[in-house]
């Protein structure tokens, strides 16, 4: 069996062309993934950035382009431990080529409109009813735009899949198959190749930031791509650890993954977590489910459990809610956002984790300034720790180049990765009107938490033996080690004062 | 995810590295991974994880940052293991066990007999039965086989590794453990 023909090239402004053979492009021309040109890829962060107007759509195919590239460099390097232990043959490697391929183009055909700022407003899941578990689950959990993505493949698209000739001649891939890949069931051996559509080194991410990076206009999203392709294999862990292959990196491309990484880190810090982003997110979260309600009844998109639910979904795209909200039926968050009168930010507040006692220190501190600013407070996020999914990244496995053998995890060479680990922000907001006042409020809480500092180290200090006069002097507002104070004003100089050193205290810095 | 949430997570894996400290076996990725798993996906713990089926078995990216998060809180200590053929992490109890514990007293307490249910389960147990055993778990729980052989037919085609005699073992494993009934429910 043979990679189906290349009949049709799409230009990619990331990737070039990207070919698709007659299969993939029923596929591309189904309402369901047509539908994907009306979601934008980063909802209202053209409201910051202008140009970030991109679509699911390209997006789709970029990841189905990178998702073959990954696969075929993984073929190339491992070929003989794939086919010892999966038993493929070369048919096998051309059926699992094309369910990679299938999978990586379909993964986001169930995203909500505006993608994942609207997935807070996917309905809770029913209670799991099993036959051959007899407990029960611990919490309801909502659906995710991947639950849908499933629907779509093994609803309105599984009679494009099971009737397109190709497949019926060649690959007879069964739509539970592709399915499998992007939610993570049962596939039997295509299952190995889930790690390049969602994992440590996945065609999503590695296309979303070149993408977004482009659209946006920054260059924060930018890594070596290539050198990523060809460091990319498949290997045999060490029994202790694992009974099954895995995906892994040769040592040579350790940096390009790094800088990966570091991008990744960089779009969170500068597009993803945009202070004016979160902003938008909340206002259209909070139009949304006025639309839907008065649209539907309910605050939430129709579950994907029946044929006439997930079609009443896939009405749902960016079109439909910009006229609802452009007609005024957004009620005053959607107002917001038309005239883009969105919340305003009074403060960043470093959430740090450097220590256990020093994390809960901070969550409190956080409460108390919240508490300072009082009503003026309009909308408080807190995106998921920017550490938190990079941190997965440590479990990258490095390899030798030569013989293939491991060296290691990722984490253990690169200190770059724990470096960019510490910490999190908590995002305070408040109406456009008040945030001059709010900021006075946060000006005035930091005084205090100044000042209390001061007294609680005039106590100890107070309270400390053999410090004469100098306690006094530090009471007073001398600087306690080296530093740059701000000069008198006028003076236009940074001037480093003199530490003060007191008998019988060492200056430790 | 909250603060709280966080807290109770990592004092679930500073307490699970402090029971195993009575185990032969050392404390992988692999075994933290799958405990977490069978702790929140069988004993109803809410962790809040949320767990898709890999080659090896059930994952989730944010146990390993979570695991991350705990060792550079000196939660857990973090060692490397050099095998034969490459190298592995194994981990004991950290410097600050005390105040994870501290922080999330109530949930300890709570859970305290799960939590020794699932290192006495599990505590012998090498990194591939885990990810069989755990492997059987999420196909039974969330495939609905229509039986046990079914279960095992499935299982066989994500672990080629593992023989049939093998995988029937696991499974039945985890019918004595009553992590699954053998007669399936219609209803």
């Amino acid at each position: 069996m043979q990679n189906d023909p290349i009949i049709c090239e799409i230009r990619c402004p990331v990737h070039g062309f990207i070919g698709l053979t007659d299969f993939e492009r029923r596929i591309v021309d189904s309402p369901q993934f047509q539908r994907l040109r009306r979601v934008k890829q980063l909802a209202w962060t053209d409201y910051v950035y202008p140009g970030a107007t991109h679509s699911r759509f390209e997006h789709s195919l970029g990841v189905m382009h990178l998702a073959t590239r990954l696969f075929d460099a993984i073929v190339e390097t491992s070929e003989p431990l794939l086919r010892r232990v999966y038993r493929y043959n070369d048919n096998g490697f051309a059926r699992a080529r094309q369910i990679v391929r299938l999978a990586a183009l379909l993964h986001d055909v169930g995203h909500p409109p505006f993608s994942h700022a609207m997935e807070k407003l996917l309905p809770l899941k029913a209670a799991g009813h099993y036959s051959l578990f007899p407990g029960q689950d611990a919490e309801p959990q909502l659906y995710e735009h991947e639950d849908y993505s499933v629907a779509i493949i093994e609803g309105p698209l599984a009679e494009i899949i099971h009737g397109h000739a190709s497949n019926r001649r060649n690959f007879r891939i069964e739509p539970s198959e592709v399915s499998a890949l992007i939610q993570g069931t049962p596939a039997g051996p295509t299952l190995f190749w889930r790690e390049i559509i969602s994992g440590q080194l996945d065609a999503d991410r590695m296309d979303y930031l070149l993408r977004d990076s482009l659209h946006a206009g920054v260059s924060y999203g930018k890594y070596d791509l290539n050198r990523i392709v060809s460091s990319i294999c498949a290997i045999e862990r060490p029994s202790e650890e694992s009974e099954e292959p895995k995906v892994a990196v040769m040592k040579g491309g350790a940096y390009a993954v790094e800088a990966l990484i570091v991008a990744r880190y960089w779009m969170h810090k500068q597009v993803y977590f945009h202070k004016t982003r979160l902003a938008c997110d909340h206002h259209l979260g909070n139009a949304m489910r006025e639309i839907l309600k008065t649209e539907t009844g309910i605050e939430a998109f129709p579950p994907p459990g029946t044929p006439e639910q997930l079609q009443s979904f896939l009405e749902w795209d960016d079109f439909r809610v910009m006229g609802l909200l452009a007609r005024g039926n957004g009620g005053e968050h959607g107002e917001r956002l038309m005239t883009r009168n969105h919340y305003r930010l009074v403060c960043e507040i470093e959430h740090l984790d450097t220590s256990l006692s020093e994390l809960n220190r901070s969550t409190r501190r956080a409460e108390e300034i919240v508490k300072a600013l009082r009503t003026k407070v309009k909308d408080i996020e807190r995106p998921k720790a920017l550490w938190y999914k990079t941190k997965a990244n440590d479990e990258l496995i490095l390899v030798d180049d030569e013989n293939r053998r491991q060296i290691g995890y990722l984490s253990s060479f690169s200190v770059l990765m724990k470096s960019i680990n510490a910490g999190s922000q908590v995002f305070v907001y408040a109406d456009k009107a008040d945030a001059g006042a709010a900021k006075v409020d946060y000006e005035k809480f930091l005084r205090e938490e100044a000042e209390k500092t001061r007294a609680a180290e005039k106590v100890k200090i107070d309270a400390a033996p053999n410090l004469g006069s100098a306690s006094q002097e530090l009471a007073d507002g001398a600087v306690p080690s080296t530093q740059l104070a701000f000069p008198p004003q006028g003076t236009g100089k940074m001037v480093q004062r003199e530490v003060p050193t007191y008998k019988g205290v060492p200056n430790v810095g | 995810m909250s603060d709280d949430k966080l807290f109770s997570r990592l004092a679930l894996m500073a307490e699970i590295s402090d029971h195993w400290r009575t185990k032969a076996s050392t404390l992988g990725r692999t075994a933290l991974m799958k405990l977490c798993f069978f702790l929140q996906e069988s004993r109803g713990m809410p962790l809040g994880y949320s767990f898709s089926l890999y080659s090896y078995g059930p994952f989730d990216s944010d146990v390993l940052s979570d695991l991350g998060t705990a060792v550079r809180l000196n939660v857990l200590k973090e060692g490397i293991i050099y095998y034969s053929s490459g190298t592995g992490y194994e981990y004991q109890p950290g410097a600050d066990i005390g105040s994870a514990r501290d922080l999330a007293s109530d949930f300890l307490k709570e859970n305290k007999s799960n939590i020794q249910w699932a290192v006495d389960t599990f505590g012998n147990k090498t990194a591939g039965e885990l990810e069989l055993l755990s492997t059987a778990f999420f196909v039974a729980k969330y495939q609905n086989p229509a039986d046990i052989e079914r279960l095992i037919d499935q299982i066989e085609l994500i672990k080629p590794h593992f023989s049939h005699e093998q995988i029937r073992k696991g499974v039945d494993e985890l019918l004595s453990l009553k992590l699954l009934r053998k007669q399936p429910t219609t209803t």
